[in-house]
């Protein structure tokens, strides 16, 4: 008897699982996270590769996976992949990063997406600097040097399981959680972000995207539920919440240069979109 | 008749992981079902992810781990077996006078002599401890034989800090991640990307299966390999298969498994298909402490293509794209009544046909049984006949009432009611375990519950009496 498979072109996704958002579970990441911290000042021990390259290669790193529109934990698993690697390898080439955050992104994005980057777009996105052979070989590397420990402990892995603590209303969630990804994905770009667990990085998103939308009142209040949630010190939250807000000026104030900067535009950098896509026409 | 059986696996997809006439990969490149989450956990390949302790495990594993079982059981079973030559109980002190077992030349020093030499004793016991504690040092299987070039070489420094560099390079002069610790036997079979073999361990003497990835693609390692590997050594549990190695080399990566004997299929084939109520019991609770422990992994990597035909849930057959663990549970439903019944319980060749069977069934879903069904499209044309539900005795007359209790909570239209694996593993159905089962320690066996083991299945063939088919089917209740 033959067995149908009804193959459709949609990706399925999963919905909210309940059993996700359970205690244990939390408490489980809460426990594993420990095991899974990338040492401070991970890059001093490298010979030939400095702060500022991995920086440029994160900034590459970020830009494809989003032109991809990968699954959103694909960048920050990368990224993770790539501070492992360079945490137990000394001595990577600089003419090796991008070969190495390459493969680190092939992995990470076979690991989480359904249909994964394949080899010929990377190298396209590497502008043929490596070669296919190169990115399998480094793949196997990768994968050896992690030991085939692929999937660490994200802050994505705590976002909705404290989202879901703050009992916040329904539409208040879904913005909260769009900003929140957002700052969870430009925070590895900052090299010593690294040192942050990623139970606080996760709580820091969420106080940054709740300060958005309320006073500074109530964010403090439910900066402390989180606290409490993750059992950590209130002192590194309110630091690591700091860092996530700089960083994300940061990069506002970059875009906003660089439109500025854009003659056939000439925008103001403080009007929101919305109102630019009406004076269009 | 072997096209048939073939047939029988293929749609059951209850084959030990690699048997011969279906391997892991050709289900995965076959039903295309090659991803994780809920549904790769419990059906891409079948069952083959969760180990069922069936007859031959019980005699070669649990008799060693928990000696207490040995008093209820027949001793000779353990003599016997080859395995027994170097039981796990000889790092216990004191010596078991009933043991007689054959012993291999590391023995020879062994439990006879215990008897008879004091001074025999406090060497072994010594020589036993130095290996002992540096297997624990080094977070190593208790069973795992070490080279006494490597204990006297190692032992010395027990008392230094060990680093991680350290432990790996000690585990490497072991022979772990080593070709060369793997014997090659036969060939269990060959798919898209993988090969499969048994083998044998030459660390511990145990039998594995060696599954072969050839790295030779296109895109390199296959992405189901990568998560194979990355769920999988983590997952440490009594019922979920276990990987023991990884070796990597040049052109293959090949990932050592614990062999297991048979799956269910292959259990369920060899007892004539009429397993005794007690196993089914047994079984299906292993089956569920398999399934909430990959739950409590939560990965969020989901496939496009879920569940073999015959387990898979009405919501997905109706085109439902959101899924989650409680997709898993329709089929232990399914598996349920199977394991008792002898068939399958919707045995449908087409989504149209699978569906018919079901509500024909379990009578035609309505808003209130299946929220929202009624506004679905693809329900329509399934809106009239309505069916009424059967009484599950009428199903399953074997069932007794919590059985038939569990089934029905199993096999809910609504997803969102639908039993999951922890609660169900309390449900008074499962009462006659004990309220430890549904919390033992996740490497521990349901075996090691005191008075709790196998029955002789009703079906088993013994020498002489060929089965007697439908006749003998129908005397079950």
């Amino acid at each position: 008897m033959e067995l149908l498979c009804s193959e459709t072109n949609r990706i399925q996704r999963a919905y909210k699982d309940p059993v996700f958002l359970q205690d244990s579970v939390l408490q489980q990441h809460l426990k594993l996270e420990k095991f899974c911290q990338i040492p401070a000042n991970h890059l001093d021990q490298q010979e030939d590769i400095k702060p500022f390259m991995r920086r440029v290669v994160a900034q590459w790193m970020s830009e494809v996976c989003e032109e991809q529109q990968c699954e959103e934990e694909v960048f920050t698993l990368s990224m993770n992949f790539l501070d492992r690697v360079l945490v137990v390898t000394k001595s990577i080439a600089r003419t090796n990063l991008q070969l190495l955050a390459t493969a680190c992104m092939f992995s990470a994005s076979k690991l989480k997406e359904t249909l994964p980057l394949t080899a010929e777009k990377l190298v396209l996105y590497t502008d043929n600097s490596i070669t296919r052979q190169q990115l399998l070989d480094w793949e196997m590397l990768v994968l050896s040097k992690l030991k085939f420990d692929l999937s660490p402990v994200l802050a994505f892995d705590f976002l909705d399981i404290l989202l879901d603590r703050l009992r916040l209303p329904k539409e208040t969630q879904v913005y909260l959680r769009g900003l929140a990804v957002s700052y969870i994905n430009i925070l590895p770009l900052d090299e010593k972000c690294v040192v942050y667990s990623p139970s606080v990085i996760a709580s820091a998103c969420l106080c940054a995207s709740i300060e958005k939308i309320t006073n500074s009142w109530r964010a403090a209040l439910y900066s402390r539920i989180l606290k409490d949630l993750i059992g950590a010190d209130m002192e590194q939250l309110v630091e690591c919440t700091q860092r996530v807000k700089q960083q994300v000026g940061d990069k506002d104030s970059k875009y906003s240069k660089e439109s500025s900067k854009d003659p056939p535009k000439p925008l103001h950098p403080g009007t929101p979109t919305d109102v630019l896509d009406i004076s269009v026409n | 008749m072997h096209e048939k059986m073939k047939r029988l696996k293929q749609r059951l997809g209850l084959r030990k992981p690699f048997s011969k006439s279906n391997t892991y990969d050709e289900g995965l490149s076959r039903y295309a079902i090659p991803e994780n989450g809920p549904a790769q956990n419990m059906l891409h390949a079948g069952f083959s992810d969760y180990t069922l302790n069936t007859s031959s495990q019980y005699e070669k594993g649990v008799l060693h781990e928990y000696p207490h079982v040995l008093d209820t059981t027949d001793t000779s079973k353990q003599s016997s077996h080859p395995l027994n030559g170097r039981p796990r109980e000889r790092l216990q002190s004191a010596p078991d006078p009933n043991s007689h077992s054959p012993l291999t030349d590391e023995d020879t020093n062994g439990t006879e002599a215990e008897f008879v030499s004091p001074s025999h004793i406090t060497f072994r016991q010594r020589r036993n401890l130095s290996e002992h504690d540096l297997s624990k040092r080094l977070s190593l299987p208790a069973d795992l034989r070490l080279p006494q070039t490597f204990i006297a070489k190692h032992a010395p420094k027990m008392n230094e800090p060990l680093s991680i560099r350290q432990r790996r390079a000690s585990l490497s002069e072991i022979g772990f991640g080593k070709v060369e610790s793997y014997t090659k036997l036969d060939k269990l079979g060959e798919g898209t990307y993988a090969t499969v073999y048994k083998g044998k361990s030459r660390l511990t003497d145990d039998l594995v299966a060696l599954k072969e990835i050839r790295l030779e693609h296109e895109e390199g390692a296959p992405c189901t390999a990568i998560r194979e590997v990355s769920l999988l050594r983590d997952l440490k549990h009594n019922n979920i298969v276990t990987l023991h190695d990884i070796i990597h080399t040049d052109k293959s990566l090949t990932l050592v498994f614990e062999y297991l004997e048979k799956d269910l299929k292959q259990y369920m084939d060899d007892c004539g298909n009429i397993m005794s109520m007690g196993n089914v019991k047994l079984f299906l609770f292993q089956l569920l402490r398999g399934l909430a422990r990959a739950k409590s992994i939560p990965t969020k990597t989901y496939s496009n293509e879920v569940v073999t035909l015959w387990y898979r849930p009405p919501e997905v057959l109706l085109g439902l794209t959101n899924y989650s663990s409680q997709i898993d549970m329709w089929g232990v439903g399914c598996i349920f009544f199977e394991m008792a019944s002898g068939s399958p319980l919707f045995p449908g060749s087409t989504i149209e046909d699978e569906l018919h069977l079901i509500f024909k069934t379990l009578g035609t879903p309505t808003d209130e049984t299946m929220p929202g069904v009624t506004s679905n499209p693809e329900f329509a044309p399934y809106r009239s006949p309505v069916y009424m539900p059967e009484p599950v005795v009428a199903i399953a007359p074997r069932f007794d009432l919590d059985a038939a209790d569990l089934f029905s909570k199993l096999l809910n239209y609504d997803k969102e009611k639908r039993m999951v694996a922890q609660p169900a593993m309390s449900h008074p159905y499962f009462k006659c375990f004990g309220s430890k089962a549904a919390h033992l320690p996740p490497e521990d066996s349901i075996f090691s519950l005191p008075g709790v083991r196998l029955e002789k299945d009703p079906g088993l063939r013994s020498s002489g009496i060929t089965h007697g088919g439908k006749r003998r089917q129908s005397m079950l209740f």
